[in-house]
């Protein structure tokens, strides 16, 4: 397909730790594909393989085995990473900079020309909220801060794919919707983004596609609403002024119903729940609620675990 | 070309900024200014007519030990500081080479002890006015020979720090550099009829060795013509600084390939 601008085949990698040189291995085989304009989604437990993956991606770590390209070329190639911006995990940053100063050294070795650089500075220290700290060095700068300047950093190049290693993690409520706000917007602009994180909902809220790993295999690959709907077990329902002949008719359908007098509250299946919902339309009935209940990320991989045991 | 150049200097500018900006290399800085300040009290304790003597040797002295000093402690931090700090990562996952990061690094340094050279120089040369030494042409011959010696210190802590800790590096670079100051006199002794590797021949593949490998950093000293005020031909400056820069472009080649290796986790 000619819209993939990420290949990444059988990678694998393993480390030698230790005095005895025990081998680990970090990623056992992961095989995926990003396509242009996508926000696709890296969702792992941490120590998955998730960020020796990424490094991966970025040529700071090699494979052991496996191929990635970016842009048909390998992950080495300047030219390649030209058209990527790369925000690390936890990212660390010259600290005797101040925001603008960092911003503007990533832009000469993207090669902005210097009027473009200063444009660009100032409207990304804008873009990230960082316009009350550019007479800061990083030094004095919190992690939710240092985030910010990460990202800045990452679109310094106006990259066509941004990769970025836990972005929202050491954010506030603010700054995560406020992150997640410019993931949407890039994506509006064209922009391909690769983000990984451990939290379900962040990677469901945002992703077209997905990729999952555990124990430096993959464990799912594909649309993120066909993975969400596999997930989802039941959903919960809550109605009020609920006749005691609809109540018997739909406890006959769910699982699992409390009845408060007046009120229900019940759990069915997805299937189930939609004709549970239409019969209390029908008998006029007020539906408070319908709330899919969707497994933990903890309960999807025991699932997959044992699905892949099996 | 042009767009690989400008990604060296930017990271050589980038480096010459951090050094610019850490007090620890400020206070080195200072200290070896106030030193060669002091060889003026200093020379007040001599006999007059030795007090030329004591500023022209103190100033070139401190001017070449502050050099080697900040060369070994900046030197070997220059990469590492990178991995421990992670910066590395940022920088890295840029369109840069590894090679040219190398590259970049190794020319902060060298703008770096340019400037040290400079600074202390002219400190020096102010003390010698102020003793009523008229400055010679061989006083810039001889700070031009502690650069290119420099340089090659600050090329092995480069080399050293791409893949060894700071204590190793420094202990390394600080041997190679006693080494290197020794390497005249090895060499002098293999071709003597008596001494060392006479009385242990067992000993004189070690020696050849020696000679062979390391850089001889005597020969960026000219402390000894300066004191017999002989003059330091300009075609001796330039096979020196030749064989300096011989020097620097292998151990940053070599460099720039163990860095190519590596994983960063």
């Amino acid at each position: 397909m000619t819209d993939q601008i990420m290949v990444v085949e059988d990678l694998k990698k393993t480390f030698k730790v230790g005095f005895a040189r025990k081998v680990v291995e970090a990623v056992r085989g992961i095989s995926f594909t990003v396509n242009q304009g996508e926000i696709f989604g890296f969702l792992g437990p941490n120590g998955a393989g998730k960020t020796t993956t990424m490094k991966m991606l970025m040529d700071l770590i090699r494979p052991s085995s496996g191929r990635i390209e970016l842009y048909g070329a390998p992950p080495g190639s300047v030219e390649a990473r030209k058209r990527v911006g790369y925000l690390p995990e936890q990212p660390y940053f010259y600290d005797y900079l101040k925001p603008g100063e960092l911003v503007d050294f990533f832009g000469q070795l993207y090669g902005v020309p210097r009027s473009e650089r200063v444009k660009r500075v100032n409207e990304l220290l804008t873009l990230v909220g960082l316009d009350h700290a550019r007479d800061r060095t990083l030094r004095k700068f919190s992690k939710g801060m240092l985030q910010r300047a990460g990202l800045a950093q990452a679109l310094i190049g106006d990259p066509e794919l941004v990769i970025l290693d836990e972005p929202l993690s050491g954010l506030d409520p603010i700054g995560r919707k406020e992150l997640k706000d410019i993931i949407v917007s890039l994506k509006q602009r064209g922009k391909t983004i690769f983000f990984s994180s451990h939290i379900l909902a962040d990677i469901e809220l945002l992703c077209d596609r997905m990729a999952i790993v555990d124990k430096g295999l993959l464990k799912y690959f594909g649309p993120t609403s066909e993975f969400v709907l596999k997930g989802q077990k039941e959903v919960e329902v809550i109605a009020s002024n609920v006749s005691a002949t609809v109540k018997e008719a739909i406890t006959a359908r769910a699982q699992n119903v409390e009845d408060f007098g007046e009120k229900v509250k019940l759990l069915a299946t997805r299937d189930e729940a939609t004709v549970i919902v239409e019969l209390l339309v029908k008998a006029g009935a007020q539906v408070d609620a319908v709330v899919p209940r969707s497994e933990s990320l903890e309960e999807i991989f025991v699932r997959t675990a044992q699905e892949g045991a099996a | 070309m042009n767009a690989s150049l400008n990604r060296i200097v930017a990271i050589g500018l980038n480096t010459f900024k951090e050094a610019a900006r850490n007090r620890a290399f400020i206070g080195l800085m200072v200290g070896a200014l106030v030193l060669i300040l002091a060889s003026l009290i200093v020379s007040e304790l001599v006999v007059f007519d030795q007090r030329r003597r004591v500023v022209q040797d103190f100033g070139l002295f401190f001017i070449s030990f502050a050099g080697v000093v900040i060369s070994v402690t900046i030197g070997v931090l220059l990469v590492f500081k990178e991995l421990e700090r992670k910066t590395i990562y940022s920088l890295l996952s840029k369109p840069v080479y590894r090679h040219e990061f190398i590259l970049g690094r190794y020319l902060g340094m060298f703008m770096i002890l340019i400037t040290v050279t400079v600074v202390l120089a002219l400190a020096w040369y102010s003390v010698l006015l102020l003793r009523d030494v008229p400055i010679r042409l061989v006083f810039f011959k001889a700070v031009l020979l502690v650069l290119a010696e420099l340089s090659i210190v600050a090329a092995v802590a480069v080399l050293f720090s791409s893949f060894s800790t700071p204590i190793l590096s420094g202990i390394f670079t600080f041997g190679i550099y006693i080494l290197g100051r020794q390497v005249y006199y090895i060499e002098e002794m293999l071709l003597a009829r008596k001494g060392l590797f006479v009385s242990a021949p067992q000993l004189r593949p070690v020696g050849k060795a020696v000679t062979a490998i390391f850089p001889d950093l005597s020969m960026f000293d000219v402390g000894k013509e300066i004191l017999l005020e002989v003059d330091v031909p300009w075609l001796y400056v330039s096979q020196a600084l030749g064989y300096g820069l011989a020097y620097v472009v292998l151990l940053v080649t070599l460099a720039a390939l163990v860095f190519q290796r590596r994983d960063f986790v």
